[in-house]
């Protein structure tokens, strides 16, 4: 028995000595690129779910963010050097993104990180890039505590609060007052649905019942029985993905409720326009004015179907837009700045009226983009003026 | 009127942890622990059925016998590599339980790894249901309700009439003495994880027909399948029926007078409750548990 | 620059190492099957960071308030289920833990739901923020304290009964031994610790979730105890020095990331079930609990 335990210790501290040996080999060959590339290469973190429940999203946008890339090294890079990004994994969550973000600042070196998607990555990462003059971009991230979270955090992703009030005018503008509400009991979800009621409310709507679902479950037919038993004008769905989106309509329309939906931008997601043609016929939602049509967002789309066969149907498009132009704002930044962060704040607070994919971006004093909203309405299977 | 569309939810709901509590219970019998593998074999049963249906676009029939296939081996290989070292080396029923659920994150993790993170669905044509005496149901809910009804039966039959279901029932009530009288003990072991594995496999793949396929999909399940066990009398396999009824039906009523986003925690209190006052549950008869030291 | 990297890593294995210390005196030492620990760390959280957002309180008024809480909440706990056998305690704080995750997520009006609670002030010392190096030297106090005191309470006659109980309640019981009290003790204490953690881990990351405290973290922490060995103290640390540290150079590895999510989810797991089969009182344990008559 003695010898045996000493066994598992040895083997024990070992372990652990293999583990420390392992990070530290690894930071230091990382550090050591770091040091022989400075001179070719130009390094942008990203931060995003590439594991967990929101891994759908992370690819997408992975891959967007490679093909933009890719076209600006064709395009002679950065004043001459590679852009290169770094993609570390948020599992959209605080602490783990908090982890790779201390990877990405403290072992790769990084100045400027885009990213978070999820609001809880970059309320995470915030803290740490602010204390370290490392510029946050998030292209993906609607909290509005994100707003308040520091200086050299930035967005081109409207606040959450926009759309929800947007939609909730629109409903008042239809003679829709009394609505019924089913929300995913996510973040993002709850804080767009509270700035809808708000608005509703003060606009001389009523809410007649609000109904939410946890995030783990796909049963939401009793929510939807009390809905259809409080009779509302129209109803306001808000969902984290368009996986649960696609549910809840489903059983809405399997239980017989046909009353106009009201919801956010994953009406026009691409898995939802082909599976549920039907159900999500006429829905009206708004979004930050992104016109398919237009040049460069419809640019965007065809070379992302051109190089990748085809477009993820788990995001809305406007997601990949915005990640498109936060990489050529970025790099923008980077031509007139070099890598000091705070010449690179200060170039995206004047940011103004900007042309790109998404549209014309403005950032206001906030670091938060300032985007139209308007409002959209699936009409014949397609997103169409409302 | 809206009450009887909750039964009818509830039902449905119910049947689905009905189908686990009993595959629950009949591992428990056999192997006197709790374990959390029917999780992860009602994963695996929805994902082959899909990989099959769905990517390999063989006949559906097929899909589901090979998915079947799949989950039993699956199950048979639980019990014989991580379930069976633990009994031969008397260990206590913590390290098994604790064990089940490393089980389930590695499966759960396998099919994350081999399907991605993306939830999938069968894609079933969606159409309103029937409207009738006052609720609505769909087709495929029907079938559910069903088919769960069907295998129920079938399972009371087996357990009750056949030479192997009363071995079965012999093995739980005494293994030694029942080993005595001749029953071949490993043989039967393992009919009972197939069975269970059969039941298990059959609700996921339901769920994955009316609902949609994710890769943590097991885990809310299987908690909930233990709490209808309980409830119903651990180890009692016809009052899991009940116990998963049960479950279902105060789940979908309850939220109709809480806020629903209550609704899981609703079986968790129950299960305390029950814990509390009442651990051999409904119908239970003797548990080792509580009496022993 | 590595050395802030690996800081923040030591900071994540200190507050996890109280975690398992604390959940250790509970399980290792006495025998109590929580699986809903993960709860305790969440009431010490959410009451920190209350306590700091909403009424201004001083963190080092919160943490001590924030462990008193969770200790309260490991009374309430351990009323009903401390006279719960094995599984059956198992099961009832893992449904407890549930209906914990699931109160904090629709208690809006206390704790913003699944807004989650961000901006949760960093310590201050003597009009200087504590952060980085500062805040390590914060945790491994905070983490040897704990260690001291848990190692002292098993190493003493009172853990000698808790071991007792842990090896035979009935046995302890006739021996005169308030069986009930001290099971109960133990939780309490447990849980205390559990929410000094808590306030930790609230303060330094400075946002915290419904979704942060999940069954899943309380499957990490036993696993670290285990893994470490079950009722021992330097087990706790070393289980979490483990479970921490290795994953992390999966990082540097080319494997493309969501197969990475899966891998590691995979990894932790298989490591747990060998253990369990192969070696159960893990690396300086002393011990496998063992029932009678299985």
């Amino acid at each position: 028995m003695e010898r045996k335990i000493n066994t598992s210790r040895v083997v024990g501290t070992l372990v652990i000595l293999i583990a420390i040996v392992a990070i530290i080999v690894g930071c230091t060959a990382q550090s050591g690129n770091n040091n022989s590339d400075s001179n070719e290469e130009i390094k942008l973190g990203w931060l995003g779910p590439l594991s967990g429940d929101a891994a759908a999203y992370g690819e997408p946008l992975q891959q967007v963010v490679n093909l933009a890339v890719e076209e600006i090294n064709n395009n002679g890079g950065i004043k001459g050097k590679k852009l290169k990004v770094i993609f570390e994994d948020g599992k959209c969550e605080g602490k783990e993104a908090l982890s790779a973000t201390q990877k990405l600042i403290n072992i790769d070196g990084v100045k400027i990180i885009l990213g978070g998607t999820c609001s809880g990555e970059t309320l995470g990462a915030a803290p740490a890039a602010e204390q370290n003059k490392v510029i946050l971009f998030s292209a993906g991230s609607g909290s509005p505590d994100i707003t308040k979270s520091g200086d050299y955090v930035f967005r081109n992703f409207p606040s959450d609060a926009t759309s929800g009030s947007k939609v909730a005018k629109a409903a008042i503008d239809n003679k829709h007052k009394k609505i019924a509400i089913l929300a995913e009991q996510t973040e993002y979800a709850q804080a767009v649905k509270n700035v809808f009621k708000t608005t509703l409310t003060n606009s001389g709507g009523s809410v007649v019942i609000d109904e939410s679902y946890a995030s783990d479950g796909n049963d939401y037919r009793t929510q939807i029985t009390k809905i259809k038993a409080a009779n509302p004008d129209a109803i306001y769905v808000v969902a984290q993905t368009p996986a649960k989106y696609g549910l809840a309509l489903k059983q809405i329309r399997e239980l017989g409720v046909n009353q106009q939906i009201y919801t956010n931008e994953f009406a026009a997601a691409g898995d939802i326009l082909k599976d549920y043609s039907k159900e999500v016929e006429g829905a009206i939602y708004a979004v930050p004015y992104f016109n398919e049509n237009e040049q460069k967002s419809k640019e965007l789309l065809d070379k992302l179907k051109a190089k990748y066969g085809k477009l993820s149907g788990a995001l809305p498009p406007v997601y990949l837009a915005t990640q498109y132009d936060a990489v050529y704002l970025l790099s923008e930044s980077i031509e007139k700045c070099d890598l000091n962060t705070d010449c690179i704040k200060t170039e995206l607070y004047k940011v103004k009226n900007r042309e790109g994919a998404t549209g014309t971006l403005t950032i206001d004093q906030n670091g938060d983009a300032v985007f139209e909203y308007v409002l959209k309405k699936i009409v014949n299977g397609k997103e169409s003026e409302a | 009127m809206a009450f009887t569309q909750l039964i009818v939810n509830g039902l449905i709901a119910g049947a689905i942890y009905a189908l686990i509590a009993s595959s629950f219970s009949l591992i428990f019998n056999i192997i006197k622990f709790m374990d959390l593998s029917p999780g992860a074999i009602f994963v695996t049963a929805a994902f082959s059925a899909y990989a099959f249906n769905i990517i390999l676009g063989l006949p559906f029939p097929i899909a589901v016998i090979l998915a079947l296939i799949v989950s039993i081996t699956v199950s048979l290989l639980i019990n014989k590599l991580v379930y069976q070292p633990l009994i031969n080396k008397k260990s206590n029923s913590f390290t098994l339980l604790l064990a089940s659920f490393g089980v389930f994150l590695i499966v759960t993790g396998f099919i994350l790894l081999i399907f991605g993170a993306e939830v999938k669905t069968f894609g079933l044509p969606i159409t309103k249901g029937y409207e009738v005496l006052g609720f609505i149901i769909t087709k495929t809910q029907i079938i559910l309700i069903i088919t769960s009804f069907i295998i129920f039966i079938a399972l009371h039959l087996f357990m009750k009439k056949t030479k192997l279901g009363k071995a079965m029932r012999a093995m739980s009530d005494n293994k030694q003495v029942a080993s005595i009288v001749g029953i071949d003990v490993k043989k039967i072991t393992n009919i009972t994880f197939i069975l269970a594995a059969f039941l298990a496999s059959i609700a996921g793949i339901l769920v994955a027909l009316e609902q949609n396929l994710e890769h943590n999909m097991g885990f809310l399940v299987i908690l909930k399948g233990l709490t209808a066990s309980v409830i119903g009398g651990i180890g009692n396999v016809p009052a899991a029926l009940i116990g998963g009824l049960i479950i279902g039906l105060v789940e979908n009523i309850g939220i109709w007078y809480l806020p629903s986003g209550y609704k899981d925690a609703i079986a968790f209190v129950i299960l305390i409750i029950f814990l509390i006052f009442r651990p051999k549950g409904l119908f239970g008869t003797k548990t080792r548990e509580e009496n022993s030291g | 620059m590595i050395e802030a990297y690996l800081i923040h890593l030591l900071i994540l294995v200190g507050i996890y190492a109280i975690l398992a210390l604390s959940l250790n005196l509970a399980m290792g030492n006495t025998g109590l099957l929580n699986v809903g620990h993960v709860a305790f760390y969440a009431v010490g959280a959410y009451t920190s960071a209350l306590l700091t957002l909403n009424l201004h309180f001083p963190f080092w008024i919160a943490i001590i308030i924030a462990g008193i809480f969770a200790a309260l909440f490991g009374l309430i706990i351990a009323i009903p289920t401390i006279r719960l056998r094995g599984d059956y305690l198992a099961i009832a704080t893992l449904g407890s833990a549930i209906v914990v995750e699931n109160v904090l997520r629709n208690w809006t009006s206390l704790t913003r739901g699944p807004l989650g609670l961000p901006g949760i002030p960093k310590p201050v010392f003597f009009g200087m923020q504590i952060s980085g190096l500062g805040y390590l030297v914060l945790v491994i106090v905070f983490a040897a304290i704990t260690y001291f005191i848990i190692n002292h309470i098993t190493k003493s006659p009172y853990g000698r009964v808790l071991k007792a109980i842990r090896e035979d309640e009935v046995a302890a019981a006739s021996l005169g031994k308030n069986v009930r009290k001290y099971k109960t003790q133990a939780l309490v204490i447990s849980a205390f610790f559990a929410g000094i953690a808590g306030s930790l881990y609230a303060h330094y990351i400075s946002f915290i979730d419904p979704g942060t405290f999940g069954i899943l973290e309380s499957i990490l922490i036993i696993s670290m105890i285990i893994i470490g060995g079950l009722a021992s103290t330097r087990g706790a640390i070393i289980g979490a020095l483990i479970l921490i540290l290795l994953p992390e150079p999966l990082r540097f590895l080319p494997i493309p990331s969501f197969a990475i999510g899966a891998i590691r989810q995979i990894i932790y797991a298989a490591l747990l079930v060998l253990i369990l089969i192969k070696r159960p009182q893990g690396i300086f344990g002393e011990f496998t609990k063992k029932e009678n008559g299985t």
